[in-house]
């Protein structure tokens, strides 16, 4: 399970397929500040991927923490939680610089693409069967990376395009 | 005196503020009298719409914006590019963009704009206020937990045990949900616009704020929709009531078997009609709470749309009876029987009443009862309407001479119990 953190570095295009997230969201919907989403193309939602099969639907980086479909409310155990309805939100972001987890034992040199791994805001060298990329790795080289290393990388988007978009 | 000559006077319109004529005499242009600029600047400053403006300023800022000495800007001499330097900035563009959510620099221009939406905003009829509690927030989520009381005495036997009493309550909380638009107008447009209409727009946002909360507020009093849907008006969309409890089960806001046994609405929805009003009075009259006890709901308003303003005009305000003559045998009343439903409540006509499907119907045939003098519906006002204009030195107004007006407002309303109000009918009928 991720860290919610604000993870945006740099902000170049800054564009995002769905500027308002609230026609996408379910109860299905979970994610930390700073995961990777993808576009569940079946329920019409998005989400936090979970491994290199979300990636051809890659849309770009939550902007906030959301659980359930709802922005986790600093009252927790009222007898209306269930019943708090969604709200509008920033959907995901893509074509900045994001601050990302580098996975322990990889080297990561610049320029290089990155890939997803299970963990949703952790990213690879290691290119895991479909060639999809997440972005580009913009920080100096790291030769290995050890755990909890953070390195820049520029996130695209790959819903409904050829090749992934910055 | 001697009189000018076309020539010095010609060159006495080019300079500013004086000339000297050739005999040593200094003459003023366009420099007023000092009891003069006295007189504009206490006409300016102390006039009540003025006054008023500044002195909700001041109550905001903290410092009078007419003070010259605290707020130096037209003073000779006064150099914005000092002031942003003063304040750590490179220049007053930077400094501004960095201050466009929260500065106090560009209010002047700003201020002229609030004080206009603010009258209009006093002017639009809205009606959720006749029945609604309206909460004053100031956090993102108010919380709100009423006790319902304790169960009630039973008989205790010589030497028998005494019962034990059991409290029950609600444990509500209702967050505070934003709501905006961005208005943007060519600069141009704005200055040739000879009828004004254009400048006037912009205080049309802050009576749309407040005509987003009469939306807010009978969306959720309708509370659900067929299929699930979500209540919309416009680009509006509002949730679904957000206040059930988890223990109730057999619908809400509107149920024939709520926790505790009560009920507020029939099985079969109805039109508005002497009987149905009447049966819903008694509801409401035989209301229990969560622990089965009978609670003092008594009914004063009935909410309908324009749909049914005047057959509700007829019903509440006839002397007679007001309704057809019934060829039931033995029903109480008929031809010169009196109303027995004269008075008995206020009527509340809003445009807003929603049907079954969540759209706003000038026509919906939804109606309600409900007891106004109980807070159990409330209207929270976390920001009730802001008004803001772009600062014109940066952003769109600076690169491209579009004027932007931003108005937002946050808030939220919804049942804290719905067993003080009957929905006769949700539109369907």
């Amino acid at each position: 399970m991720s860290n919610a953190r604000n993870n945006l570095v740099r902000q170049l295009s800054h564009r995002s397929l769905f500027e308002s997230a609230l026609p996408v969201l379910s109860t299905l919907s979970t994610w930390n500040d700073g995961d990777i989403l993808f576009f569940d193309a079946t329920n019409k939602i998005i989400n936090a991927i979970t491994g290199d099969g979300c990636i051809a639907n890659l849309v770009g980086v939550a902007q906030q923490s959301v659980k359930n479909g709802i922005v986790p409310s600093p009252y927790q155990g009222t007898a209306v939680d269930a019943s708090v309805g969604f709200s509008d939100m920033e959907g995901p972001a893509y074509g900045d610089i994001f601050s990302m987890v580098l996975k322990s034992g990889d080297s990561f040199t610049p320029g290089i693409p990155v890939y997803a791994t299970t963990d949703p805001q952790t990213v690879t060298v290691t290119n895991p069967g479909s060639g999809n990329n997440v972005g580009i790795f913009q920080g100096p080289a790291v030769t290995p990376s050890v755990t909890g290393t953070f390195g820049d990388v520029l996130i695209g988007a790959r819903y409904n395009m050829t090749g992934i978009h910055f | 005196m001697s009189l000018l000559t076309v020539q010095e006077i010609e060159k006495s319109f080019l300079e500013s503020r004086s000339v000297t004529k050739p005999n040593g005499t200094r003459l003023r242009i366009n420099e007023a009298e000092e009891i003069n600029t006295k007189q504009l600047k206490d006409n300016i400053w102390n006039n009540p719409e003025i006054r008023w403006m500044r002195e909700s300023f001041q109550r905001k800022m903290k410092f009078d914006f007419a003070d010259s000495k605290k707020f130096p800007v037209m003073e000779r001499g006064f150099s914005w590019k000092k002031m942003a330097n003063k304040m750590g900035y490179p220049n007053p563009t930077f400094a501004l963009k960095e201050a466009d959510s929260g500065s106090v620099f560009p209010q002047v221009l700003r201020a002229g704009v609030q004080a206009i939406v603010n009258s209009m905003y006093l002017t639009v009829p809205t009606t959720y206020e006749a029945w609604t509690t309206t909460v004053n927030s100031d956090k993102d989520t108010e919380l709100y937990a009423p006790l319902h009381g304790v169960s009630f005495l039973r008989e205790v036997g010589k030497k028998e045990q005494y019962g034990e009493s059991f409290a029950a309550g609600l444990d509500i909380k209702l967050v505070n949900r934003k709501y905006g638009t961005i208005f943007g107008v060519e600069k141009e447009l704005l200055e040739d616009d000879t009828t004004g209409q254009f400048a006037k727009q912009a205080s049309l946002l802050g009576e749309y704020c407040r005509e987003a909360m009469e939306v807010i507020v009978y969306a959720k009093l309708a509370g659900t929709f067929n299929g699930g849907v979500s209540a919309s008006y416009a680009q509006m969309t509002v949730p679904n009531t957000e206040t059930k409890p988890s223990n109730e089960v057999n619908g809400y806001p509107y149920s024939q078997s709520f926790v505790g046994g009560g009920s507020n609405r029939p099985a079969s929805f109805g039109v508005l009609t002497q009987p149905n009003i009447q049966t819903g009075f008694i509801a409401l009259m035989n209301q229990l709470n969560l622990l089965g006890l009978k609670m003092s709901v008594d009914p004063d308003t009935i909410i309908v749309s324009p749909k049914y303003r005047f057959d509700l005009a007829v019903l509440l305000n006839s002397s007679f009876y007001p309704s057809q003559v019934s060829s039931t045998s033995g029903t109480t009343g008929q031809s010169f029987a009196i109303n027995p439903i004269e008075s008995i409540a206020k009527a509340v006509i809003s445009r807003f009443i929603f049907n079954q499907n969540g759209v706003v119907n000038a026509n919906s045939a939804a109606w309600y009862i409900l007891d106004s003098k109980k807070p159990f519906f409330v209207s929270q006002m976390r920001e009730a309407a802001t008004v803001e204009q772009e600062a014109p030195t940066s952003g769109e107004s600076f690169n491209r001479d579009v004027i932007r007006f931003k108005c937002s407002m946050r808030g939220n309303a919804d049942f804290i119990d719905p067993r003080y109000c009957y929905q006769g009918s949700d539109g369907s009928v």
